[in-house]
């Protein structure tokens, strides 16, 4: 990238400081061709604004698909952030008698008013797929279902009014919130109803799913309150008061004091912590918050920060070397999990499905499995760290698009088995995207719908010493020389990888074959070539290339 | 497709006689590149929209000066060239901005790309179909969700600068599907 490239682009990204403007204005005034050149990167730029804008606010040209799928891969988009800014309606209230600008000044405008239709049109949708029945004006929320206990003092549709508390030993409690909030409640747990859109959880573990009419939706806790912004999110209080937060979709906010001491009468600072899909904290009374990195099981089950330890849990540990400093993204743990139209990553609905022609690989289902951030792919010099309670064999089912990292050639064997990823679309995206014919709803079962295929790599771990994943890509992946082939834009693009694990159980399974001739990276090309060359010449190639010739 | 979403034809209906018939046409077929004039001078969508608006509204005002037998570009150029004076001023911004002869040869470079806008327009829509699918995740966050660098970085859980990067081959991928998209018209 030349100087002139690099301040055109920090430009263009609202960075540039003003050294940089010094040399930006120098550069232009010294030959008209760098301003032409500027100014077309600049025209480039608002074209590139002025489509997605449009995009985004295209008519719908198919029905959003609400919750196809598997229950677990519900494809319902998350809430739209609202727009940028609001339509400036001052000036074009004056503007508006004359009438003739107004309309013309035509893209510009359809900011607001489109967004607000489709939304309306989504949510629209929404609320007659999940009808709640008006509570009297007192009640906050009614009981909609109650699992696992035989003797109990509440009963399906007993509304619940400000000041009550529910308090349940066992089982699962399913609560419809009249303002649009979802919540189930796992026992034992504690809940006060405060208000329509505010509840304490004293103790215990509530799982809640907000629709858009209960953006705001609090679930205060002693030291914390968390506070919804469109999303389906988790809060479990331990004994100590502990709150271990995270969110399953969309986005949530966390209020704590800078002293630990809790929002009820805080004497500290109010610091306030955004939470995306696929993050979850500890928040204690030590006035900071901690990153929960393992979360067992997932919204649609019961869940639990961290590995529970069980007598059948075969994953003991799992860790990373991210830093303490970067987001609080966890990994989840789905016991026996692995299923035709599982789904895939923490942050898309993509489902895992067999390939069309081809049968579910039977060694992989009901076992473990470990969903990822599909954001994860961009990470380098990732290190994931896995421990077992006992002999394992680890599946890494690997992008067949992407030219396998050093880590996963060398310490795994592809199998013959493939499987396929069903795409659906990421929460947030919009209506002109899904018309794009890109972004479709989830296909249904086998080979329905597949649109990646993914070969399955395994390891056997008798000795069930720890295995450790890696990135995506080599760190020393050579520079782009093709923009389709071996480009790291084009490589990160593709999809992370997902792992499962099953109990080791001796020898390979029968379908497991040798190691398959792979596709030629550019790196192994070029240490092929260089140690031919050394060789030649009387020389050995250095050791570490021996691996790969 | 046309620049405008809504075809100009149905829109431009004069209400008052006072206004020159073609004036509100012209605007449409100008307003792209004002954007962009106004976007080079001003970093950030937030702000040259709203100069493009403050631009519009002064054009409005100063419409009974506007001389339909003289290009239409020049004389909205020389507007917003006075509305981003206008911005630097109160912002307190005007010494350290580009000088008055590069932002007369940017108006002119402007000028010279208008002739073609619609063509970009056009072929870029169909170079944004041939990115590999999730680059386009990237542009969306950068251009729909209107995300800076360490803000998209953030939500794809990697450093500013690998997104910087991306950002840039993904620029460069464009520009050179729409110089060849451009010349293959020809």
């Amino acid at each position: 990238m030349t100087e002139l490239t690099h301040l055109i682009n920090a430009w263009l990204d609202n960075e540039l400081t003003e050294p940089q403007m010094r040399k930006l204005s120098a550069f232009l005034r010294e030959d008209r061709r760098n301003v032409q050149d500027f100014a077309q990167q600049v025209e480039l730029h608002y074209l590139l604004h002025k489509t997605h804008f449009i995009q985004a606010n295209l008519p719908l040209a198919a029905p959003v698909p609400l919750g196809a799928g598997s229950g677990d891969a519900d494809c319902r988009p998350a809430h739209r952030p609202p727009a940028r800014r609001a339509f400036r309606y001052g000036l074009w209230a004056v503007m508006a008698s004359a009438m003739v600008l107004i309309v013309p000044l035509s893209w510009l405008m359809l900011r607001g008013s489109a967004r607000e239709d489709t939304h309306e049109r989504q949510w629209r949708h929404i609320a007659a797929d999940e009808r709640v029945p008006t509570p009297l004006e007192a009640e906050i929320a009614h009981v909609a279902s109650i699992t696992g206990i035989d003797h109990t003092r509440y009963r399906v549709g007993q509304r619940l009014a400000s000041g009550e508390r529910l308090q349940i030993e066992r089982g699962e409690v399913t609560l419809r919130f009249a303002i649009g909030a979802r919540v189930q409640l796992v026992g034992p747990v504690d809940l006060e109803f405060v208000s329509p859109s505010r509840a304490v959880l004293h103790r215990g573990q509530l799982t809640a799913t907000v629709d858009e009419s209960g953006r705001g939706f609090t679930v205060a806790t002693p030291y914390a309150d968390v506070i919804d912004l469109g999303t389906c999110f988790g809060v479990n209080v331990g004994e100590a008061g502990n709150a271990d937060v995270v969110a399953f979709e969309g986005q949530i906010e966390i209020a704590y004091t800078s002293d630990g001491g809790g929002l009820k009468g805080a004497s500290g600072a109010v610091e306030r912590l955004g939470l995306s899909v696929g993050e979850a904290v500890r928040i204690d009374g030590s006035g900071g918050y901690f990153r929960v990195p393992v979360i067992e099981g997932s919204q649609h089950l019961s869940w639990s920060p961290g590995i529970r330890h069980t007598r059948s849990s075969l994953i003991t540990k799992l860790s990373d070397n991210i830093p303490a400093t970067d987001r609080p993204i966890y990994y989840s743990i789905i016991p026996g999990g692995f299923d035709e139209d599982a789904r895939a990553y923490l942050d898309r609905p993509h489902e895992w499905n067999s390939i069309a022609g081809t049968s579910f690989p039977e060694e992989l289902r009901g076992r473990d499995y470990i969903r990822l951030r599909n954001d994860l792919k961009f990470a380098l010099n990732l290190k994931v760290t896995l421990e077992f309670a006992q002999p394992a064999t680890i599946y890494v089912l690997f992008d067949e698009r992407v030219p396998p990292p050093a880590w996963l050639r060398q310490g795994f064997t592809r199998t013959d088995l493939r499987i396929g990823v069903d795409e659906c679309y990421a929460p947030g995206v919009s209506e002109g995207q899904w018309a794009e014919g890109i972004l479709k709803p989830l296909g249904r079962g086998p080979g329905n719908s597949v649109d990646t295929a993914y070969a399955i790599w395994a390891r056997h771990c008798p000795e069930d010493e720890p295995v450790v994943l890696g990135s995506m890509i080599d760190a020393e992946f050579p520079p782009a020389s093709n923009a389709q082939a071996d480009s790291p834009l084009y490589v990160t693009a593709l999809s992370m990888y997902g792992v499962v694990v099953a109990p080791y159980v001796g020898e390979p399974p029968p379908l497991l074959m040798e190691r398959m001739p792979q596709r030629q990276s550019p790196l192994d090309a070029l240490s092929r070539s260089w140690s031919r060359y050394l060789r030649k010449s009387g020389n050995e190639p250095p050791s570490f290339w021996r691996s790969r010739n | 497709m046309s620049i405008c979403p809504v075809p100009p034809e149905a829109l431009v209906t004069p209400v008052s006689p006072s206004i020159p018939a073609d004036f509100p046409r012209e605007w449409v077929r100008a307003q792209q590149s004002i954007l962009a004039f106004i976007g080079s001078l001003v970093s950030g969508f937030h702000d040259a929209e709203d100069l493009l608006q403050e631009t519009a509204s002064q054009a409005f005002k100063q419409m009974h000066r506007y001389d339909p037998s003289r290009p239409f570009l020049p004389w909205a150029l020389g507007i917003a060239r006075n509305v981003v004076h206008e911005h630097w001023r109160k912002t307190g911004k005007d010494r350290h901005v580009f000088d008055q002869e590069i932002v007369s040869q940017l108006a002119e470079a402007f000028e010279d790309l208008s002739g073609n806008t619609d063509r970009v327009y056009t072929v870029l829509s169909s170079c944004l179909q041939k990115l590999p699918p999730r680059s386009k995740h990237i542009c969306r966050l950068r251009y729909e969700a209107d995300l800076l660098p360490q803000q998209i970085a953030e939500q794809l859980a990697t450093t500013s600068e690998m997104v910087r990067t991306l950002l840039y081959r993904v620029r460069r991928q464009l520009r050179a599907c729409v110089e060849h998209g451009l010349r293959a018209e020809a």
